[in-house]
């Protein structure tokens, strides 16, 4: 659990997107919202997409997981984490239930969330298929942020000479394929089989400020045994 | 409707048929619709409030609404609006040496020999880049980030979560060297390191250095470079300003005869400092890994010019030597533009958009703490 480890010297890593909540409703009665004990807080693990306009039809339908940054490989470009979330050195754990995302009470306008650190991702990826789609994000990365690279040293000297009117030409002229390459390789897994049959994207890290890489996943719905 | 109904009542007074007035009235409201867009194009200081898809018009036209930046030339330039505007007077200092020096040493200069003509072109040639790199600091993106991508919930007014206002630590590759992440309660993000919240821009920007009150802009991890360049050719146009000056008074027997010259070489002895203290600033902080706002922190914000720029213990960003430090830091990647002001890719969505500073927030019982969180 996430306070055990204030008592060591070393922090460990945990998605710090995620939050829980005491005051939600249980999923048979969706709409009475009510305090519950510490042992039975929910834990947000989706978020609303703010990708989306808030009056479209994929803002209802969709939600998104947040896979947060990682500082421990290195720090000169936005790593994200390889592990899939909920299973972070110091994620929520709860019992029997591994890495499956169970619901177990509904918050923020009807969405259904479950005890542990587990994301609804987990339904559609495993930690393999995961780590596949990221490493080569983080790597694409490390290469674009490379300082000592011809293309960052010529992209300065010729922002020098040319009074900086090289910037405004650089994008027709020589645009830096790194980061370029980033955004084509994402939309080469969005289109690909595994993330179609599950209507699942990746945002660009682009639009998010390469602060989170985020998932569009479908809302997780509500158990039908529960009503 | 309103105008159908106003030009029938004005159908009788004046002999005028309701399709012309309309036709008029309609004329008159696309100049003016013209009008009005030529003149954001122009200058953009209030954002358009209204954003839907079908309003899919560059960013320029919604910034404003969340930062206080105004857009110039359709988001091709930026300044920080309600300031005092000392870029204007920076931008003057810039101007003033060149003209007097076209005007009164050119053609004395070129007129000689040979030495004094490349002496001269390189004073206009540095002077350019001076006047380009300042025009890049003061106008350009400094890495602001997106706002609103790491919203809590949606209920209860966006309320923010408790968790989110603690900082949170987090492990680097450094045994005793952690990551300190905060989530910037107005821009409504969980803030990549070393970057931080300006409060005049009214936005997080990546790598903050500092707010420039004399760029009025702030530096960024987008702008720096344009910022060091602009410290180094303003310190040598000074340079070349003093010894093209002094050579035309050194070739001139009577001193009385140049008074321009020797203005000049005042003027440079009294730009020439500023920038270079400042350039020099910037060399022992980038050496010793450190950012203006960093630095600032470390000294607890007092006045600078009586401490030392020393290494911090803890710092995670160490490089292991003042080259590779500086390196890192005075040559880093500028990267995309998080919020490109000309593009559209956050214009179809209202979220990037919108203030949610004002809305509801943790009155009491969470204010901000220092708790660490691991």
């Amino acid at each position: 659990m996430a306070e055990d480890q204030t008592m060591n010297e070393k922090p460990l890593f945990f998605n710090y997107h995620e939050f829980t909540e005491r005051f939600y409703a249980d999923l048979d009665s969706p709409n009475e919202l009510k305090e519950h004990d510490e042992d039975h807080s929910i834990s947000i693990t989706h978020f609303p997409n703010v990708y989306v306009s808030r009056d479209s039809v994929r803002f209802a339908d969709t939600r998104i997981v947040r896979v947060p940054r990682r500082f421990e490989a290195r720090l000169d470009a936005p790593q994200f984490s390889e592990i899939l979330p909920g299973s972070e050195p110091a994620a929520y754990t709860a019992n029997d239930e591994g890495m499956n995302f169970v619901p177990h009470g509904v918050f923020d306008g009807g969405q259904v969330f479950g005890y542990s650190s587990v994301s609804p991702l987990s339904m559609y990826l495993s930690q393999e298929q995961f780590e596949g789609i990221i490493k080569p994000i983080n790597e694409k990365l490390i290469k674009g942020y490379k300082v000592y690279t011809w293309y960052n040293i010529m992209d300065i000297l010729f922002g020098i000479l040319s009074m900086g009117i090289w910037s405004w030409l650089s994008k027709y002229i020589y645009p830096n394929r790194t980061l370029i390459d980033l955004e084509d390789y994402i939309k080469d897994v969005n289109e690909s089989p595994l993330l179609q049959e599950h209507s699942i994207r990746i945002i660009s890290p682009k639009r998010s400020g390469y602060m989170s890489l985020d998932f569009e996943i479908p809302r997780p719905k509500l158990p039908t045994n529960s009503r | 409707m309103k105008i159908r109904r106003k030009s029938s009542r004005y159908s009788d007074s004046v002999r005028s048929s309701k399709f012309d007035y309309e036709e008029e009235c309609s004329q008159e409201r696309r100049d003016k619709n013209w009008f009005h867009t030529l003149f954001r194009w122009i200058i953009t200081i209030n954002g358009d409030p209204i954003i839907n898809e079908t309003n899919n018009a560059r960013n320029y036209r919604y910034l404003p609404t969340t930062t206080n930046y105004i857009f110039f030339l359709g988001g091709r330039f930026r300044q920080v609006k309600d300031t005092q505007y000392l870029s204007l007077g920076v931008l003057l200092i810039i101007i003033i040496p060149m003209v007097l020096f076209s005007i009164f040493e050119t053609g004395k200069l070129w007129h000689t020999e040979k030495g004094y003509k490349l002496l001269v072109i390189w004073f206009y040639y540095i002077w350019a880049i001076c006047l380009g790199s300042f025009i890049k600091t003061a106008t350009s993106d400094p890495g602001v980030l997106p706002r609103n991508v790491h919203l809590g919930s949606v209920q209860r007014n966006f309320q923010i979560p408790q968790e989110y206002y603690n900082q949170i630590t987090l492990p680097t590759f450094h045994t005793d060297c952690n990551i300190v992440l905060k989530y910037c309660k107005t821009c409504r993000i969980w803030r990549p390191p070393r970057s931080s919240h300006c409060s005049i821009c009214e936005t997080c920007v990546l790598m903050h250095d500092h707010h420039c009150v004399w760029v009025n802009n702030c530096v960024g991890q987008r702008n720096y470079r344009y910022f060091l360049t602009f410290l180094t050719s303003s310190t040598l146009t000074s340079i070349f300003l003093i010894v093209n000056a002094a050579i035309d008074v050194a070739r001139t027997p009577d001193v009385t005869d140049t008074p321009v010259a020797v203005l000049l070489i005042v003027y440079g002895f009294l730009t020439i400092w500023y920038p270079m203290i400042l350039l020099m600033y910037h060399v022992f902080m980038t050496g010793t890994q450190q950012t203006t706002r960093e630095y600032l922190k470390q000294i607890g914000f007092k006045n600078p010019v009586f401490h030392k720029i020393k290494r911090r213990p803890d710092n995670p960003f160490e490089r292991g030597g003042f080259f590779k430090n500086m390196g890192s830091l005075m040559l880093q990647v500028r990267g995309n533009a998080l919020v490109s002001a000309r593009h559209r890719d956050h214009a179809g969505t209202d979220w990037t958009h919108m203030d949610l500073s004002t809305s509801f927030q943790m009155v009491s019982g969470h204010p901000e703490s220092n708790e660490t969180a691991a």
